[in-house]
């Protein structure tokens, strides 16, 4: 779940640091999400409270990361524009897709592979921000070790719930498609910047040809109407 | 038959379904999906609805989308493809972004329900809000309706009136990039709030501030023809960046840090003289539709009527009768006008009248999973249980409230709340700062008995409707001060709520505490900054815990959150 572009790790700052810690708030509360949905649409009420803890968990890291954001943002005096936390942007970052959540799509023992394989890599990703913060002296790697001991938890018990559910084979062929998927993410979203420099250019080409066709147009928005009803075509869409 | 109503793609996505007798339903798509404005098709919305009044293709009489999709996309590239280099950044998200948006609403729609094409129809964007502001009013052809907002298939400001045969006529229009909405926004933006979220903070912060910069925003902005100079912007060229280089300039540096007094100050004189510009350009709007309409009874919509110290100010000036802005005038109450579009559609002499705003599903039938007893036991007292709830308020307690049904504004009016006694100020500050997590500049609203509003408040006759969904502040009278300070903003308003229905369970509350020695209590959303109102019994569950509140009004008694 985690789609932060790798370079935002490299040569660690403030600013970075910043952009990085929105992506995990951003994460974890698309993380929350997914789980309160789960919660809510799961006909077993034990599995149903492991997922509402596990939401609540998720809340709260997400909290955490902003919160040290914001006290970066204010000790550092960044720009907190283009910074602030966005629910909406979790569609557009892919964390969460509109169609449908994870949960609606997989069974119950391949969302139990998913969680526990995705909050493995997200261990690891909590490890480098943790030798990140200490390496620049920020003290809130504190917070971050204990949601790093949560993140092991919630690993723990999915994959406990995915070994029991999954062959051996299986379970590892699974972790290992979840390990490539994740890969792709990544892949995506690093070059999402590439793709734009590529096709911009074309796209601009494109855009000077219409302005040459849209010339030759003279449209005029009506701006009165004196009976509206009567006059409107309620199957078009212009 | 039903006839719905579909908002969604670029503010938040709602869905209303009527059969134009006693069938009403009003859903966000934000309270399935999670996710504040979610403006996404209202897919998880529909697949409620169709489950739950059995949708099919034999019942349903029309679907309407609330404007045109090719208008809609088409409005704004046409402006901006005239100097396609300039405009590249926004012609470029336009171009990229074509699969997001409206044209794709049929496609969308057919994916869940299997339904004629025939039956999905589209009204106008102006059109869908002047709809909605019908469904408020019986003699409707004594108003006049007014819409504005940021802008809709091209246009920024209309005035409509309607006949009583129901011919609708559109007497004038402003067109796109000259919107008031949009610059509002702009500012919103340059203070370093979130464009559609954040400008309802400038409108609280403006009144830490005067408006010194009135003349300069008078050259951007002329409030006269409300035409603006786009050397001032940026938003018609990139969609990242709304302002351009030429208003810093006059206002200096955006984005700054509002925890530092100097700029606290700074930020508040941008705040209240965008404010002014905003209520000057509205008074001369409102001059304008009673001119051409020679109707003095006002409905506005549109997004710009969710600033209700505007609507305020208005009353003062004794230019109009009456003032009605509706509880959610925005695009998310448009889904209702697109619904009474497809009414009108079908039969012109029925139009729907809406006589509450409680139009969400019965609470506690949302979810088939959700089990009261799985998160919460009743509490046994020996008290009737609106007592106990008033004991407890009474002794400092914060209170959440799920009964009845949800609103259908942005506002929760007391049934979907995070009440507590007005009176006890630590208590106000710790809820609005601590638990809700809002700026210390933006104030909590109270909310009181009908009857008890004129001992507490003043307000001019012509906008005192609005009151009942707390679309408009009011002057608190000196006596609130010694009593209720905690509800009064720094400018002496407060955002109140009256409530009228002896039935409510809200109202018998009040009632209670009255006997109790207070009379006002405080009302906020039931929800964290970020989130959308809770809507379901998991939603209540975990926004409780995430909050650390223990306790629950429901319709049959006072809960306590269980260790789960």
């Amino acid at each position: 779940m985690f789609l932060i572009p790798k370079k935002n790790l490299k040569n660690f700052n403030a600013d970075r640091c910043c952009i990085v810690l929105n992506e995990f708030a951003a994460a974890e509360f698309s993380s929350a999400i997914e789980m309160l949905y789960a919660a809510k649409n799961i006909n077993n009420t034990k599995l149903s409270y492991g997922f509402i803890k596990h939401a609540l968990d998720e809340y709260n890291h997400s909290f955490i990361f902003n919160n040290i954001k914001k006290k970066i943002i204010s000790k550092y005096k960044i720009s907190k524009n283009q910074l602030s936390f966005i629910p909406m942007q979790l569609y557009y970052k892919g964390y969460l897709k509109k169609d449908s959540y994870i949960f609606e799509k997989k069974k119950l023992k391949d969302f139990a592979v998913f969680i526990g394989t995705n909050e493995l890599i997200a261990e690891k990703k909590l490890l480098d921000l943790i030798k990140h913060f200490k390496e620049n002296e920020i003290n809130d790697f504190i917070e971050i070790e204990k949601i790093l001991n949560d993140e092991k938890k919630h690993s723990e018990y999915s994959l406990i719930y995915a070994n029991r559910e999954n062959s051996k084979v299986i379970l590892k062929i699974k972790i290992i498609k979840e390990k490539i998927f994740n890969l792709f993410r990544h892949l995506y979203a690093d070059s999402l910047s590439k793709i734009s420099f590529i096709f911009n250019p074309i796209l601009i080409l494109i855009l000077i040809i219409m302005n040459f066709i849209v010339n030759f147009l003279e449209l005029k928005t009506e701006s009165t109407n004196e009976d509206i009803l009567k006059t409107i075509d309620p199957h078009s869409l212009t | 038959m039903y006839y719905i109503g579909i908002s969604a793609y670029y503010h938040e996505s709602s869905i209303f379904l009527t059969d134009n007798k006693k069938t009403n339903c009003f859903l966000k798509e934000e309270s399935f999906s999670r996710i504040k404005g979610d403006k996404n098709f209202p897919k998880k919305s529909l697949e409620f609805i169709k489950k739950k009044y059995n949708l099919a293709d034999h019942n349903i009489k029309f679907i309407c989308f609330y404007e045109k999709p090719f208008k809609s996309w088409w409005d704004i590239f046409y402006y901006s493809i005239k100097n396609p280099i300039q405009n590249r950044n926004l012609l470029i998200h336009h171009l990229k972004n074509f699969n997001q948006g409206s044209i794709f609403f049929f496609s969308d729609l057919k994916k869940i329900l299997d339904i004629s094409k025939d039956k999905i129809i589209y009204s106008s964007h102006h059109l869908s809000h002047c709809l909605f502001g019908l469904t408020m009013c019986e003699k409707f052809d004594e108003y006049v309706f007014l819409t504005c907002d940021g802008v809709g298939e091209g246009e920024t400001m209309s005035i409509f009136t309607i006949s009583q045969d129901y011919k609708i006529k559109k007497l004038w229009s402003k067109l796109y990039p000259n919107s008031i909405g949009l610059f509002y926004s702009t500012i919103t933006d340059f203070l370093g709030f979130r464009i559609n979220e954040g400008e309802f903070k400038v409108m609280s912060l403006s009144s830490f501030g005067k408006p010194i910069y009135e003349k300069e925003f008078k050259e951007i902005f002329n409030i006269e023809n409300f035409s603006m100079n786009m050397k001032y912007f940026n938003f018609h060229k990139d969609p990242s960046l709304s302002f351009s280089p030429e208003l810093s300039k006059i206002i200096g540096k955006p984005y700054l840090d509002l925890d530092d007094k100097k700029i606290f100050q700074h930020y508040s004189n941008i705040a209240a003289s965008i404010q002014k510009i905003l209520e000057l350009t509205i008074e001369n709007l409102i001059k304008k539709a009673i001119g051409i309409s020679n109707k003095k009874k006002v409905i506005l919509t549109g997004g710009v009527g969710l600033n209700c110290k505007m609507i305020y100010n208005l009353a003062k000036k004794n230019i109009l009768d009456e003032l009605i802005v509706p509880p959610s005038p925005g695009d998310s109450g448009s889904a209702i006008g697109a619904a009474n579009f497809a009414v009108l559609i079908e039969n012109k002499y029925q139009p729907i009248r809406l006589k509450n705003f409680f139009l969400g599903p019965e609470k506690n039938q949302i979810n088939s999973n959700e089990i009261k007893s799985n998160f919460f036991t009743k509490i046994d007292s020996d008290d009737e249980f609106l007592d106990e709830t008033v004991k407890k308020l009474m002794s400092g307690e914060i209170i959440a409230t799920y009964f009845d049904k949800n609103e259908i504004g942005p506002r929760s009016l007391g049934n979907t709340s995070l009440i507590c006694n007005a009176k006890d100020i630590d208590v106000v500050n710790n809820l609005n700062t601590k638990i809700k997590k809002r700026n210390k500049f933006q104030p909590l609203a109270p909310i009181l008995l009908e009857e008890d509003f004129d001992k507490y408040f003043f307000l001019q006759n012509n906008v005192k409707r609005n009151l009942s969904w707390m679309g408009t502040l009011c002057d608190a009278k000196e006596f609130t001060y010694n009593n209720y300070k905690s509800i009064i903003h720094i400018d002496g308003t407060s955002r109140v709520q009256t409530i009228n229905n002896p039935q409510s369970l809200i109202h018998q509350l009040l009632k209670k505490l009255k006997l109790n020695g207070s009379d006002i209590l405080v009302n906020t959303s039931f929800n964290i900054t970020k989130d959308p109102i809770v809507f379901d019994l998991f939603d209540v569950y975990v926004n409780l815990k995430r909050m650390d509140l223990y306790f629950v009004l429901m319709d049959d008694g006072l809960y306590k959150i269980k260790q789960i």
